[in-house]
């Protein structure tokens, strides 16, 4: 499944580009949903079983009902979750690649080993999670499934639901914590050419988020 | 919280709530607790002033001031004015017990929507223990997950109403050595 790019026009009407306000994520409008597509959730059935046996620990869902562009790993008491809201499940601008990428991503969070910032133990750091996901992640999922990762078509998929909601933040690119080039997680530029570049943290450092 | 595109000041909120739940800034509650008898969490104190007052508040590098304050107040009104009564019941709770029960070594904070509900509450529900993980020392010791799940709502209002830092309570004590604030 591929992105559709004639909607790419008016992508910046519906992400929000504020990201730092409470409570509220960026949405995806109903009429633009592929939620009553056969064909999108027949991949991503076909993604969430194979990342369940890739990753057997953890318990991978779509949470479909939300209209949220975004997915998120969840640790609630044992039990280790990654899941993917309707908003970016079903987004017409973003295929297979780039929702694999944020699954990986999510999966990152909880397995890859370092950096984990003390006051987060559970979940390692965006950069981490990032590295895990294009090194560690991307070779289990096609050494378990057969299912190979394309990075650039993932990043380039989600340059379309994220960099408008980025874009404020990138005017900070010179502000700490990304002067001293340890961390890069509100960044999507920054972030890109690191998942790119397949740049890692230097040991002993975190994010600072 | 880990969210693929990362919301700065949600994230904020549950770094440095975490942050001031960690054993050593736990044990800076209980010393205040112990040395003045003022329990910040029994329902007799407003959670925005105390969340004001333990450093619990949103601060992000990489926005603007006025986005920062944006975001305080917004957090202010959150907990001052939004929050269903039974939630606020159920932090209060939860928290206060971290701080008497020696055995909960830290506390982490999160939020969350993928777990639908029709306003703001803890999970698993407002009425049960929080989600517990054993510490892993091989004793009693036991950590609390404070996890918030979010109504699929749109933005908090921007309340005209909230005091910025909110107005003191009462019956507060001074808090000698000043709590640890967080490095970030």
């Amino acid at each position: 499944m591929t992105a559709l790019p004639l909607l790419r026009p008016v992508r910046s009407s519906w992400v929000v580009r504020e990201r730092t306000m409470l409570f509220a994520e960026p949405k995806l409008p109903d009429q633009l949903s592929l939620k009553a597509s056969a064909e999108r959730r027949s991949v991503l059935y076909d993604l969430v079983t194979e990342f369940g046996m890739a990753f057997p620990r953890i318990e991978f869902r779509i949470v479909a009902e939300s209209k949220i562009i975004n997915a998120q790993a969840n640790r609630f008491g044992n039990s280790l979750s990654v899941s993917v809201y309707g908003g970016l499940a079903y987004h017409p601008l973003v295929g297979q690649n780039a929702i694999a990428f944020a699954l990986l991503h999510e999966t990152g969070h909880h397995l890859a080993p370092r950096p984990r910032p003390p006051w987060s133990s559970w979940l390692a750091c965006e950069c981490a999670a990032d590295q895990w996901a294009v090194n560690e992640g991307a070779t289990t999922l096609r050494e378990k499934t057969g299912r190979r990762l394309e990075v650039p078509a993932a990043l380039s998929e989600l340059d379309f639901v994220v960099d408008s909601a980025w874009v404020s933040n990138d005017n900070c690119i010179n502000c700490e914590p990304y002067a001293s080039g340890r961390c890069w997680a509100l960044s999507w530029v920054g972030r890109k050419a690191s998942i790119l570049g397949k740049c890692r943290l230097a040991e002993g450092t975190h994010c600072l988020l | 919280m880990a969210a693929l595109i990362p919301t700065p000041s949600d994230r904020s909120i549950c770094n440095r709530l975490s942050f001031r739940f960690l054993p050593a800034t736990l044990q800076e509650l209980r010393d205040h607790q112990a040395r003045t008898g003022e329990r910040l969490f029994d329902g007799t104190h407003h959670l925005h002033r105390v969340a004001h007052r333990i450093h619990a508040q949103p601060k992000i590098v990489a926005t603007s001031t006025e986005n920062s304050k944006r975001s305080r107040l917004r957090w202010w009104y959150l907990l001052h004015q939004r929050l269903p009564s039974n939630t606020t019941d159920a932090i209060n709770r939860v928290l206060q017990t971290a701080i008497d029960n020696t055995n909960v070594y830290k506390v982490t904070f999160d939020v969350t929507h993928t777990v639908p509900v029709t306003d703001f509450q803890l999970l698993p529900d407002n009425n049960s223990a929080p989600y517990v993980v054993t510490a892993g020392f091989g004793d009693a010791r036991v950590i609390y997950q404070v996890i918030l799940a979010c109504p699929d709502d749109d933005y908090l209002p921007d309340p005209q109403s909230e005091h910025d830092p909110p107005d003191p309570d009462t019956n507060e004590q001074p808090v000698v050595p000043p709590f640890t604030p967080p490095p970030f």
